[in-house]
């Protein structure tokens, strides 16, 4: 069961500057208003391939729940372990290629993937690869999976009577149906969300327009300061 | 960047950042990152010994792992698409890889269905 969602769209803005707004999206919520959702960001590797000058980044995001509320009221706590108010581990992957022009990212959920994986991939690039500088396209694939009573069993190797309340569960509501339901209620509310974190893109990269690099680690560290007086 | 995950390492965080964030607009962005000299290498080692312990706590590093497992499947779409030199929305052999990809998907789990 799978769920697919594309859109396209185009930032005012030249692919070096849409590249650098992309790493400094969750940067401070002074910065984007958008990411107060973002509990914690890491880089977990970071390296230029000496071969082919492209950048692979690695990261991971600690985000306030990524499972929309109505997903979870679905579910019974012996699958969610009452995750409504737990957050949600977002690995990031990205490849930039300078000299081509293009930069490809990919985001995935680490945990809650037996209820629900969601993968989204974004491709970063001048428009039809003509140089215009002032331009930049993006085309972003959301797959939306539900593998509900698939593989949590056979995956996670749960003990037995944890098994025998699923099944039980699954056996009266179809686990199909269910599948489905999550899915599309997923789709939903990321299709809500790529509105906003699009957004919060927009705010970044007009700061960059205005001030540069320099200015917005600037504020950055002085948010960074307000932040620290205040504990 | 926001907090990192574990407090302890916040500062060493931050420091890297401002240097990756100043490297690649000052030097990457524009040509000049030498692959052999990463200026900001040197922090980056502190910054993930500070966090491998906390990836090891909190399962993280569990996670990875099952993650790279799970989605073997995805790792040939992956794999296919950098060789996309222009990306696989603008290329047919690409997108060919894309639905290949779905097909696979669609089979893999029709099996785990039965």
């Amino acid at each position: 069961m799978v769920l697919t969602h594309t859109t396209n769209h185009t930032y005012s803005h030249p692919f070096p500057t849409v590249t650098l707004a992309f790493f400094l999206r969750y940067c401070s919520p002074q910065l984007n208003p958008f990411a107060s959702h973002v509990l914690s960001t890491d880089t977990i590797s970071s390296h230029v391939d000496p071969d082919t000058g492209r950048l692979h980044t690695t990261r991971i995001h600690l985000k306030k729940s990524r499972m929309p509320p109505a997903v979870m009221k679905l579910l019974p706590t012996s699958i969610t372990g009452g995750a409504a108010d737990k957050a949600s581990y977002i690995l990031e992957t990205s490849v930039v290629d300078m000299r081509e022009g293009w930069m490809s990212t990919e985001s995935r959920n680490l945990n809650f993937v037996g209820v629900l994986s969601v993968v989204e991939r974004q491709l970063y690039a001048a428009p039809n690869g003509v140089a215009d500088p002032g331009k930049t396209d993006v085309e972003t694939k959301v797959v939306f999976r539900s593998r509900l009573g698939e593989r949590i069993r056979d995956k996670l190797g749960h003990p037995i009577q944890h098994t025998t309340q699923e099944s039980g569960w699954f056996a009266r509501l179809g686990a199909r149906g269910i599948q489905r339901s999550i899915e599309s209620l997923a789709s939903t509310k990321t299709q809500d969300q790529l509105g906003k974190s699009r957004e919060g893109m927009r705010i970044i990269l007009e700061r960059l327009r205005q001030t540069g690099i320099m200015g917005v680690l600037e504020l950055r560290k002085r948010a960074r300061e307000r932040g620290m007086e205040a504990i | 960047m926001s907090q990192s995950l574990a407090k302890q390492c916040n500062e060493v965080k931050e420091r890297y950042d401002t240097c990756f964030l100043k490297w690649y607009s000052e030097k990457y962005l524009r040509g000049a990152a030498n692959a052999d000299s990463n200026e900001c290498s040197a922090l980056f080692k502190e910054y993930s010994a500070c966090l491998h312990g906390a990836l090891k706590d909190r399962g993280i590093d569990k996670l990875l792992e099952d993650a790279r497992e799970d989605n073997k499947e995805n790792d040939a779409t992956f794999m296919g698409r950098k060789k996309c030199k222009r990306g696989y929305s603008h290329s047919q052999p690409c997108l060919l890889t894309f639905q290949t990809h779905r097909i696979i998907t669609r089979i893999w789990i029709g099996t785990g269905r039965r």
